[in-house]
């Protein structure tokens, strides 16, 4: 149960919903009048748990949303709404609640009557409520905590979470949580930006003195036409000297600034790309890698800009306008109101626009982070668009999204286009109403001319924060955007995650699997009920037909995705309890898709094992058959490979990746189609090298072509997400199962192929 | 050195105790006694295996159709053969050897370069110059033409200020 739903639970305890009973077994929202889209919501009670969590306060508005409620007992049906009792409907001994789903819709029946409905917005939720419900309407107790993840909405609004952590969306994050977030960032730059702060009270300090000196010089030498000399050019010297030292001090502070805030960005950028990292593979998946690469490119160098060029002036513009407006009220408070009177409509201008301005600023980060994903979606997918030629297509998809983002760009400068002069005309009431105001003092209470010059140059100095208010808005809201955007990544729980004090140490290779259930979308079960059992240096082939879940089986044995439900152990221990680095150090892994990093082919050998001799990189390359195709590449292990390098072959991909594979000696090897690309004649080769290698090693080799799998120690046959059989190649063969029937059609294949 | 690959596949590695080059006439050949077994391979290929890193170690000994025959670790080991293999290696991968630049010119992403080398003034024009110019740690740099020609800098510091200025944001 989430601490959501256990909450709810008390809560409607606490109001008397259950009369003293016990607790309903399930707990489901509805849409009574089926005109609203309800977001799915279902509870299930907690007496059929074991593990409590800590109970954590839910907001009011997170019950707002179940505005019908269901609660089921084994023998009979509460409904109701709005906190009223609609019905209550016994179920006699023996009949059970249908669940009934329809297009976007799961209905609950009793004896064929319909007890309540809900909808679902979209697709996945529709799946996951359908067969949880199933599920809990067949007696079935445990409901695995990831469907609640999934499917957790944020307790604002309603929308889902997408693995959001903590209880609000990205939509409803508060600023303030960003600007802890922000500050958490800045750690080891702060004390850096303190001190360029205390410059700014220098350099405020300093611009504060040049406008007294102004006066002096019209009040006392300019007007009186006084020829003292000496004074008027130790005045000016004081007035160069203000201005000297203001330059140097500010000159000091940006340098101090730029360090500070590049160290910032460096930091943020870095804990982006670790996160990112850590990510599992099904969390990476969520994302676009368009979207990340926006979010580690664009979105921190955004941040870093407003660091250094706003954050800078902010707090100097702050500064300035508590200065200058102190003098001002000093030297005249009738003045001072009047140039600070357009402020207020100012501010509530700001407060009024600034929601629109950060949908507008929102969508323009959509929009971009769209077209950066279709970009990299195209270049990496550049083959299959010439060879479908499809340039015309994508040139209009292309066409299509960078004229959205424009159009958005547009709409926003157009709306700045009005709104910053406005403002600026509303700041510009309060010199005309100065201009007044002082020339009304100098006809008729006599102010002299070094007065107004005085008061014209606070003026000025304090027109310049007031200007960067204005424009601040724009810089800030944009920030705040893209702050949250990283903040959100940084937020995202990881779904396969270290537990504490993960232990490191080196496997042996038993690798057994209980009871293991796994699914990718909840709709359909990819793996039910696996048990099995490998000793060390034994070589398990797996086969089975395309999408029968092999390579799913591998990936959870080198926890790519965490199981549903059941175990998997290697040596005993829970594979959620090594540490991932120790856990994956220790599997060597080719799998289908041979990726090869841009950079040398010795670059990509050494990827497993960097401290590799040559030599070593030499027996390796030519024990997975590599050697002898490099020799004859011009640049030979030097050739440069990957994107815009040398284009190998298949196969010779294939062969860099094995000899990647063997290079990091694992304990436990895994091979997924590892010689799907090669000549049988180059695949014998290898296999027999690597009869050899995977001596003492565990191995889980998945193969199509069964001739592959031929030194495998055991065989399993995967049929519909269960170990269909198992054993050697003879006994299966002669127990004339699937795997007979995957031998002979197979050979017959072959045959075919020799007749022709 | 240990090799955890040792016991499983064998590098031949060619000696001057199982190895003999000879000249035929321009072409360099070979006759091994490996494990006993003699035989004249005769014209045989050279090939550097890390053609970027290493000079005169770690090269291939091919059949002309491109089998390998063995490794040689250093050409130094063969006392009497090593000018020969020398010889052979600088003519398979001749590389002019960049001594000054006089000019280099970069424009919408093509570079021309005006140099001098140890065998004359040279002109070429390279594409994508960042890419094209490879630098090692030991100051060597590899440039690689339009036409897929090699120029070769020895030593980047040692080129006087002028030539390492043109080239110093590409290393």
């Amino acid at each position: 149960m989430t601490e959501k739903e256990q909450s709810l639970f008390d809560k409607l305890k606490k109001d008397g919903w259950f009369d003293g009973e016990e607790a309903p077994d399930l707990l489901a929202s509805f849409d009574l009048s089926r005109e609203r889209v309800t977001p799915p919501e279902w509870y299930v009670s907690q007496n059929k748990k074991k593990n409590k969590k800590e109970k954590q306060q839910v907001p009011a508005e997170g019950l707002a949303l179940c505005e019908g409620i269901a609660l089921i007992w084994p023998d009979r049906v509460s409904l109701w709404q709005n906190g009223v009792k609609l019905r209550d409907v016994s179920l006699s001994e023996g009949e059970r609640l249908v669940c009934e789903i329809t297009e976007g819709s799961v209905s609950i029946m009793a004896a064929k009557s319909i007890l309540f409905t809900s909808r679902m917005k979209s697709k996945t939720n529709y799946y996951l409520l359908a067969k949880r419900f199933a599920d809990l309407l067949d007696g079935k107790e445990e409901i695995e905590r990831k469907s609640d993840e999934r499917s957790a909405t944020c307790i604002k609004c309603g929308r889902p979470l997408f693995g959001a952590q903590g209880p609000v969306c990205a939509h409803c994050r508060s600023k303030k949580r960003v600007f802890k977030q922000l500050w958490d960032v800045m750690k080891g730059s702060r004390w850096l930006i303190l001190f360029s702060m205390f410059l700014f009270f220098a350099v405020t300090a300093i611009n504060l003195l040049a406008p007294r000196y102004n006066r002096i010089l019209v009040d006392d030498y300019i007007e009186p036409r006084n020829d003292a000399l000496t004074g008027f050019i130790v005045v000016i010297l004081s007035i160069l000297a203000v201005n000297l030292l203001s330059r140097a001090v500010s000159i000091i502070r940006s340098r101090i600034l730029i360090t500070a805030s590049n160290g910032v960005i460096i930091r943020l950028r870095d804990t982006v790309f670790q996160k990112v990292e850590k990510l599992s593979v099904s969390n990476v998946s969520r994302h676009t890698a368009g979207n990340l690469m926006h979010r580690i490119n664009n979105d921190t160098s955004v941040i870093q800009q407003f660091l250094t060029n706003q954050f800078a002036s902010l707090v100097e513009q702050i500064l300035m306008f508590i200065g200058v407006g102190t003098v001002l009220f000093i030297y005249d408070w009738k003045l001072a109101l009047m140039i600070l009177g357009p402020m207020p409509v100012v501010f509530f201008l700001n407060m009024y626009f600034h929601k629109r301005v950060r949908r507008v600023y929102r969508s323009q980060w959509e929009r971009s982070s769209r077209v950066e994903t279709f970009l990299h979606d195209i270049f990496s997918g550049i083959r299959v668009v010439k060879a479908f030629g499809t340039e015309e297509r994508e040139n209009e998809r292309f066409d299509k999204l960078a004229h959205d983002e424009c159009e958005v760009q547009i709409r926003n400068e157009k709306f700045f286009a009005v709104f910053s002069p406005l403002i600026t005309f509303m700041m510009g009431l309060g010199e005309i109403l100065l201009i007044f105001y002082t020339g009304y003092m100098c006809l008729q209470y006599g102010m002299t001319l070094g007065e107004i010059s005085m008061f014209t140059s606070y003026v000025s100095l304090i027109y310049g924060p007031l200007q960067f208010f204005a424009r601040l808005l724009r810089s800030f809201t944009n920030m705040i955007n893209s702050a949250s955007k990283v903040f959100e990544l940084l937020d995202e729980k990881v779904d396969v995650a270290d537990v504490d004090n993960a232990i490191s140490r080196p496997i042996e290779g038993t690798i057994e699997l209980r009871n293991v259930a796994f699914d990718y979308d909840e709709r359909n079960a990819v793996l039910k009920n696996i048990n099995l059992t490998v000793k060390p240096g034994e070589m398990i082939g797996i086969v089975g037909k395309s999408g029968v879940g092999k390579s799913t089986l591998i990936n959870l044995v080198m926890r790519m995705y965490d199981v549903d439900e059941g175990e998997v152990l290697i040596d005993g221990i829970n594979i959620k309890d090594y540490s991932q680095e120790s856990l994956r150090s220790q599997i060597g892994a080719v799998l289908q898709e041979t990726f090869l990093f841009s950079g040398s082919i010795y670059d990509n050998i050494a990827y497993a094992k960097p401290t590799a001799t040559k030599e070593e990189i030499i027996a390796a390359a030519k024990l997975a058959g590599a050697h002898q195709f490099i020799v004859k590449l011009p640049d030979g292990y030097n050739t440069k490979v990957g994107e815009r390098g040398y284009t190998l072959s298949g196969g010779e991909r294939q062969r860099v990746t094995i000899a990647r594979a063997l290079l990091h000696d694992p304990r436990i090897l895994i091979l997924d189609e590892a010689t799907s690309a090669l000549d049988t004649e180059t695949e014998k080769q290898i296999q027999d090298a690597l009869a050899i290698l995977i001596k003492n090693r565990t191995t889980l080799a998945i193969a199509h072509r069964l001739s592959t799998l031929r030194n495998a120690t055991r065989l399993i046959v995967l049929a519909e997400g269960t170990i269909a059989e198992e054993g050697t190649h003879e006994e299966l063969m002669a127990k004339k199962g699937i795997y007979y029937e995957l031998v002979m059609a197979q050979r017959q294949m072959l045959s075919t192929k020799k007749e022709n | 050195m240990n090799n955890m690959f040792e016991n499983i596949i064998k590098i031949v590695y060619l000696t001057p105790e199982n190895a003999t080059f000879y000249k035929t006439g321009d072409f360099l050949a070979l006759k091994t006694n490996i494990d006993g077994e003699e035989k004249d391979h005769g014209i045989i290929k050279l090939r550097r295996l890390f053609p970027f890193e290493e000079l005169w170690r770690d090269i291939s000994v091919l059949t002309p159709g491109n089998e390998e025959i063995g490794v040689i670790r250093d050409v130094a080991l063969f006392s009497e053969a090593e000018t020969l293999l020398r010889d052979e290696l600088t003519r398979v991968y001749f590389t002019p050897k960049i001594t000054k630049i006089l000019s280099m010119k970069e424009k919408y992403g093509f570079s021309n370069w005006d140099v001098e080398t140890d065998i004359g003034k040279i002109t070429f024009s390279v594409r994508d110059t960042f890419r094209s110019v490879h630098s090692f740690e030991s100051g060597r740099v590899i440039i690689t033409d339009v036409d897929g020609s090699r120029y070769e800098i020895i030593d980047a510091s040692k080129l006087d200020k002028a030539s390492y200025r043109k080239i110093e944001i590409y290393l």
